[in-house]
């Protein structure tokens, strides 16, 4: 348990100092900044305490947030995102997130898309909404949310084949 | 208290949530300018829609008491405005007289496609309304009553063709009876004015003072068709009523009180 403990605050923080000091400063094409924090929310086990994923996951948007002097639209997505996550969970794997040993390594891989692509998708689109907040920009939201995505999956899918093998 | 405790405790998760989430909204409230003005522009909107939705049930719920209070008002003016118009006729006069007073009241039944039509009002005995008493709207006239019970009264309406009421043409002195044309609801026909008299089409109508039932210049209605009838001294005028008939709704009685003088000094002719 102890181990797990520690994993999770291994995870927590190079995910936060990856994301701070090397992704925020890629500007690609100029705009696009990959967002790969959200592997916590992703790779963290279904069978474990939601309440304290949810808390967990509100305490990682704040921080990032804080260190990024950033407003909050971190802290919004992250949250509902942890919040919402059974939902995807269910509807990407038709299963039931108290199920135990469910990890995301094991199921077939068109489910384990389908759950990434979700949860990335959906914190984007909350996140450049947060960001742009206002609906003249609803455009722009969507582009930026799309080309995001694409690049953010992309880093995802590397680092859990990594993790992986 | 402890089943308010359990379903908390049921539900943590999306109280948590919900907690957190203001908390996070608070925060980008207080960090950033941008949704600071956003978020006060949209709460203001919701704001807006809510407090128009109250005031508007509650305007809603008052609209009774209002209403009264509108035709109280109402009857105050109205009786100034007849009051007024008095003078002005008679401004030579040094001593203004002006013996009418009004009754507010509410029609209950309104006939208005027979040939002899009653209106009935919400007035009666107990109010002070007694027989042979004029009726009238805001913009014209409804009629004489001729029936009076406790809290009811009935009028002989102005289109029944057994009443006929002295009228006059405005800034003129030609003097005729209006009755019901009985053709159409709002058609009144004027007689009694000699075929000399300069008048034309559009001229109002407004009655006469030569009877005890209605002050002079209130307005009754204007001239829509003129015609000279051959062989006669007379015109033949069609008067459209200012108030459609079918409209009324709330109406004045007039009370003279110098009624009785006036019939005393007829039954002694």
């Amino acid at each position: 348990m102890i181990n797990e403990n520690l994993k999770i605050f291994f995870q927590f923080m190079s995910l936060i100092l990856a994301q701070i000091i090397v992704l925020d400063n890629i500007n690609l094409f100029g705009f696009l900044n990959p967002i790969i924090y959200i592997l916590f929310i992703i790779t963290y086990r279904f069978d474990q305490n939601q309440t304290l994923f949810i808390f967990l996951s509100f305490l990682l948007g704040l921080t990032i947030d804080l260190l990024t002097q950033s407003s909050g639209a971190n802290t919004i997505s992250c949250l509902i995102l942890s919040y919402i996550r059974p939902f995807i969970i269910n509807f990407s794997f038709k299963i039931n997130s108290d199920m135990p040993k469910a990890y995301i390594t094991d199921p077939k891989i068109s489910n384990r898309i389908s759950y990434i692509f979700s949860i990335v998708l959906i914190h984007h689109l909350i996140y450049f909404s947060v960001v742009y907040f206002d609906i003249n920009s609803i455009i722009l939201i969507i582009k930026y949310t799309f080309l995001t995505t694409i690049f953010s999956i992309i880093l995802i899918w590397t680092l859990i084949s990594f993790y992986k093998s | 208290m402890q089943r308010i405790i359990n379903a908390l405790a049921r539900n943590k998760n999306t109280v948590l949530f919900i907690l957190l989430l203001i908390i996070s909204l608070y925060f980008l409230n207080s960090r950033s300018y941008f949704h600071q003005t956003k978020i006060a522009k949209l709460s203001l909107s919701i704001s807006g829609i809510l407090n128009n939705l109250s005031s508007n049930i509650i305007r809603y719920s008052n609209l009774n008491k209002e209403n009264k209070l509108l035709i109280q008002e109402n009857l105050i003016l109205k009786s100034d405005l007849i009051k007024n118009k008095n003078i002005e006729t008679i401004k030579s006069k040094k001593e203004i007289y002006f013996p009418f007073s009004l009754i507010n009241a509410r029609i209950v039944k309104n006939n208005y496609n027979k040939k002899e039509n009653f209106v009935i009002i919400n007035k009666g005995k107990k109010d002070g309304v007694k027989k042979e008493m004029g009726v009238i709207t805001s913009n014209g006239i409804v009629g004489i009553i001729n029936n009076v019970s406790k809290n009811y009264s009935s009028i002989i309406s102005i289109i029944n063709s057994n009443i006929k009421i002295n009228a006059r043409i405005k800034n003129t002195n030609y003097f005729g009876a209006i009755g019901w044309s009985e053709k159409k609801i709002n058609i009144m026909t004027l007689e009694d004015i000699v075929s000399t008299a300069k008048i034309s089409i559009g001229d109002t109508i407004i009655s006469g003072g030569m009877s005890s039932y209605f002050p002079s210049n209130l307005e009754i209605g204007k001239i829509v068709t003129l015609k000279k009838e051959k062989n006669e001294g007379y015109y033949s005028i069609e008067v459209e009523l200012f108030n459609n008939p079918s409209q009324w709704e709330y109406v004045y009685v007039i009370k003279n009180m110098d009624i009785m003088e006036i019939n005393n000094l007829e039954k002694k002719n």
